[in-house]
């Protein structure tokens, strides 16, 4: 597979003869995929099929392993996964490796060297305040220690969601924990729970709004997203706390069984172009490309300033992952032994 | 006279074994169809349950279920479960008491036993946020009891978040559940008993005590077997939005690591709107437990109760007592409504919130895809209806007439669907469906015939009850002899005569079986299909009033399109009596 040097144009021709593609657990609403569906569309007139918006990372690989055999509508050409699927997609054997052009761009930790994943973008984890509610705004993980009764919560359960996953590891690394221990992350949460702080409720944007859980600790994008899609009613504000910054990365492949190979190849040439990672900035994502375009001059100031500052963000390795997850997984009930509903 | 090939009326000798192969193609259509769309697409699954991923024989896929925090969860599962079932049972039963035969007017019958179909099948995260609207700590009941009466709820301790609260929430579908399983049986209790009991000077009490509550005790029990079961399932989808509900680790985790979940529908907020495998469906799993059990010898006849009012019982109770009665009734009707109505209040005072104030709404009203997707689901509705009927009423038909041995068998495969979650389902259909010899993924009109099939077998459980049930009211067999004397062969006889008498049944299975296809997610989302609830998944990432709006609408609109139902299915009750047969 010679891709760096894939004359663009004639990938081109071979998406557009295949004339579609489709891809899978992409939210309209995460890190900026619906203007990315759209602008796609609208770039090369190849109309995508997205799936299961909502699906996990899990249910992304299954679906590549039910459609093996499926050149139809429902098997998904590329997938958007959590960085610990990419080793175990190419173990099943589910990914086509690829090089995109500006492969040379994305940090060695950050790819498979033989191409079959690439990382993507991150976030790291961040406080959605509706300050309608909170006066006293939390700068800081200590500051949830003084918060009002009822006030805080995650964003998902830490026993399933990696989202919480990664705010307790988080809280662990502003406690003096660290990538290689989460127990003070645990712990953290136990105090929060003691005091009446915390909130055993998966908190969303309605429960945001409505006030019943007016701290919400989510990812950078997803608490940007839902300031935008608030648009001031009620006014949220999201603070990147001064510690404990954790990178939460994906990864980009492209199925093994892909019923549109050169589509699939066209989309990756798309979403790693100065075009794509904008895209992806634009819905407050960091792109993996970055600091190389940051070299090259190539964010225009508009898309630099809505970034959040995630300055000093720790990409934690697939081992610190893997340990950190079951860590706190398995601490949870009974470190703070509360079921998160 | 045609001489009919029936063998009724035969001494059973004369059936010989050339018989049998004849008799038993008529059941080889839904066997069929069974097979096809439910057993060989599960079998796959069920098969790689006891697979590591080398693809080596292991039972660690269910050892794993024993680790602590999984055996927690189950037991507060099981307990949550237990209380509602209990609980519901109760007062489900005494809400369809009152509405049938509390001496209220019909048209409250017609609208709670619809409003049930729907609330029965509300479930996930827009049922879990309409209590917090209603009783969270900041919901309009809360905060009305606080500042207008001084009562702190929360104060006292109280919180929507402890098993109380949970139980609350769960009430919502359990009650209605209840209310609809049970409707027929209190139906069946015959008036001329009660009059006979007081005749004999019995007190209110001991009629209850010794005549109704036995007549009526196995109907409970196997209902509230049923709303056990249903209470589990339920459970993980309203319980753990965020774990995926069919995700069951017994199904699909890998043996010993827990997997880092890494994507928007892992629960960490990208799962607004509705839960996977759809809003409106928290289906009873308990079916299958009760009917393997053997508490319910009958299934319960949960459709028929929906439109079906028996002709010829008198519904006035005896002058004694009627006032108390009826008052009673109608109290516990308050109490019901308010129950119900409060957490949609609660509902649409949220979605108000968004500025301008009706904004949430007409955004969902002005976008056209909403309609063109719910015109697409409608659609699918009816041809699943379609299809529905043409394979179950037969197969029902021609098992009562000529196969009733054969009744636990067809009963138990259209329960299955009780117990195979959706995903499961959807990847076996795909597995099964994208290579010869019936590659119809390939194609979108494969695709959709597929989403057909899917559905038909989704909604088996209360099509073929609601059948099965209208043909126990009909005296088939002398039917059908009426018939073959005159000459009729089956086409006509299913056509002209069964079909006209099933009316009442079959349109309450419709209704059902629409609410399931409007309601349904995880098969659409993964057959790649256009449907209402997909687009919805679609357009109601991080928005917050929105999606309320979008609950109550779905809410409204399938229950209006079960009122027409009911009201159509009510326009012509005239069945055809089988006058002077006997």
């Amino acid at each position: 597979m010679a891709s760096s040097g894939t004359d663009l144009t004639s990938l081109i021709a071979a998406a557009k003869a295949e004339g579609g593609l489709t891809t899978i657990a992409l939210p309209r609403s995460w890190c900026g995929y619906g203007a990315l569906l759209d602008g796609f569309t609208a770039k090369y007139g190849i109309p995508i099929n997205n799936l299961n918006p909502d699906g996990s990372s899990q249910q992304e690989l299954d679906a590549i392993t039910a459609n093996k055999g499926n050149k139809g509508p429902a098997a998904p050409d590329v997938i958007d996964v959590g960085l610990s699927y990419g080793p175990k997609a190419v173990s099943e054997g589910l990914l086509a490796p690829y090089k995109v052009s500006t492969w040379a761009d994305i940090p060695d930790s950050a790819k498979d060297a033989s191409g079959y994943w690439y990382g993507d973008y991150y976030g790291v984890m961040s406080f959605e305040v509706n300050t309608s509610v909170v006066t006293n705004v939390p700068q800081d993980w200590s500051d949830l220690l003084t918060q009002g009764k009822n006030t805080v919560a995650l964003a998902g359960d830490p026993t399933q969601s990696s989202q919480a996953v990664m705010a307790v590891w988080a809280a662990a690394l502003a406690s003096g924990g660290s990538v290689d221990n989460a127990q003070p992350g645990l712990d953290f949460f136990k105090k929060l729970n003691d005091a009446g702080i915390f909130v055993p409720v998966i908190g969303k944007t309605a429960t945001v709004a409505s006030g019943e859980t007016p701290i919400r600790i989510a990812w950078t994008y997803n608490a940007l997203a839902d300031k935008d899609s608030l648009a001031g009613n009620p006014p949220i504000t999201v603070v990147v706390p001064k510690t404990g910054r954790l990178g939460g990365m994906y990864i980009q492949a492209i199925s093994a069984y892909a019923p549109h190979p050169n589509a699939a190849k066209l989309w990756m040439e798309y979403l790693y172009s100065n075009e794509g990672q904008l895209g992806w900035m634009n819905g407050y994502c960091s792109p993996i490309r970055y600091d190389a375009m940051l070299k090259a001059n190539s964010i225009p100031a508009d898309v630099a300033a809505k970034l959040p500052d995630t300055s000093g963000a720790l990409l934690p390795t697939l081992d610190q992952i893997t340990a950190a997850t079951n860590t706190i997984t398995t601490g949870w009930a009974t470190s703070v032994g509360i079921t998160v509903k | 006279m045609v001489t009919t090939p029936d063998a009724r009326g035969a001494p059973s000798a004369r059936r010989g074994h050339r018989r049998v192969p004849w008799t038993f193609l008529g059941v080889v259509p839904f066997f069929v169809f069974a097979t096809m769309f439910l057993v060989i697409p599960t079998s796959y699954l069920v098969v790689g349950s006891f697979r590591d991923q080398a693809g080596n024989f292991t039972v660690q896929n269910y050892l794993d279920l024993s680790r602590p925090l999984t055996a927690n969860a189950y037991t507060t599962s099981i307990e949550i479960s237990l209380v509602t079932a209990i609980l519901g049972g109760i007062l489900g039963f005494l809400l369809a008491y009152a509405v049938i035969a509390g001496g209220l007017p019909m048209p409250i019958r017609t609208g709670i036993m619809t409003f049930s179909g729907v609330a029965s099948n509300f479930a996930g995260v827009p049922l879990a946020l309409a209590f917090i609207f209603t009783i969270g700590r900041t919901g309009f009941v809360t905060v009305i009891l606080k500042t207008v009466l001084g009562v702190d709820v929360y104060g006292a301790g109280f919180t929507i978040y402890s098993k109380l609260g949970l139980e609350i929430v769960y009430l919502y579908f359990q009650l209605p559940l209840m209310v609809l399983i049970i409707a027929p049986a209190i139906d069946g209790l015959k008036k001329e008993w009660r009059e006979a009991s007081e005749n004999a000077g019995a007190s209110t009490f001991q009629y209850w005590r010794f005549i109704a509550l036995p007549v009526l005790m196995p109907s409970l029990m196997g209902s509230m077997i049923l709303l056990f079961g249903n209470g589990l399932r339920a459970d993980r989808r309203v319980h753990q939005p965020g774990h995926h509900p069919d995700r069951r680790p017994a199904l699909r985790r890998r043996p010993g690591q827990p997997e880092p979940r890494l994507r928007a529908g892992d629960g960490d907020g990208g799962d607004h709107g509705r839960d996977h495998p759809g809003l409106l469906l928290a289906r009873p799993a308990g079916g299958a437990l009760a009917a393997m059990t053997g508490s319910i010898n009958r299934p319960p006849q949960m459709l028929e109760a929906l439109t079906h009012h028996p002709p010829g019982r008198p519904r006035r109770p005896g002058p004694r007592g009627l006032q108390r009665k009826t008052l009673a009734s109608w109290l516990f009707l308050l109490l019901g409504i308010a129950y119900f109505a409060l957490p949609l209040v609660g509902t649409l005072i949220f979605s108000l919130r968004a500025k301008p104030m009706l904004s949430a709404w007409t955004d969902m009203i002005n976008d056209p895809q909403v309609w063109s997707t719910l015109g697409y689901s409608f659609a699918i509705g009816v041809v699943t209806i379609t299809v529905s009927i043409v394979l179950l009423v037969p197969t029902a038909f021609w098992v009562r007439l000529r196969l009733p041995r054969l009744r636990p068998v067809v009963e138990f495969v259209t329960l299955l669907p009780f117990v195979v979650p959706p995903i499961v389902l959807v990847f076996g259909l795909i597995t099964t469906f994208s290579q010869p010899p019936l590659p119809l993924t390939g194609t979108n009109f494969g695709s959709d015939v597929l989403l057909v099939c899917a559905y038909v077998i989704l909604s088996l459980p209360y099509m073929y009850r609601a059948v099965d049930a209208g043909l126990r009211t009909i005296d088939i067999q002398t039917l059908t002899e009426a018939c073959q004397s005159l000459g009729a062969g089956w086409a006509t006889i299913l056509w002209r005569v069964i079909l006209p008498n099933l009316r009442v049944s079959i349109l309450s299975g419709a209704f059902l079986t629409l609410a399931i296809v409007v309601g349904e997610f995880t098969i659409a989302n993964f057959l790649a299909r256009p449907m209402f609830a997909t687009y919805l998944q679609q357009i109601s990432g991080n928005l917050a009033y929105q999606p309320a709006a979008v609950a109550l609408m779905s809410f409204g609109i399938t229950w209006g399109a079960m009122g027409v139902i009911a009201l159509v299915g009510r326009g012509n009750q005239g069945r055809i009596e089988i006058g002077g047969a006997h």
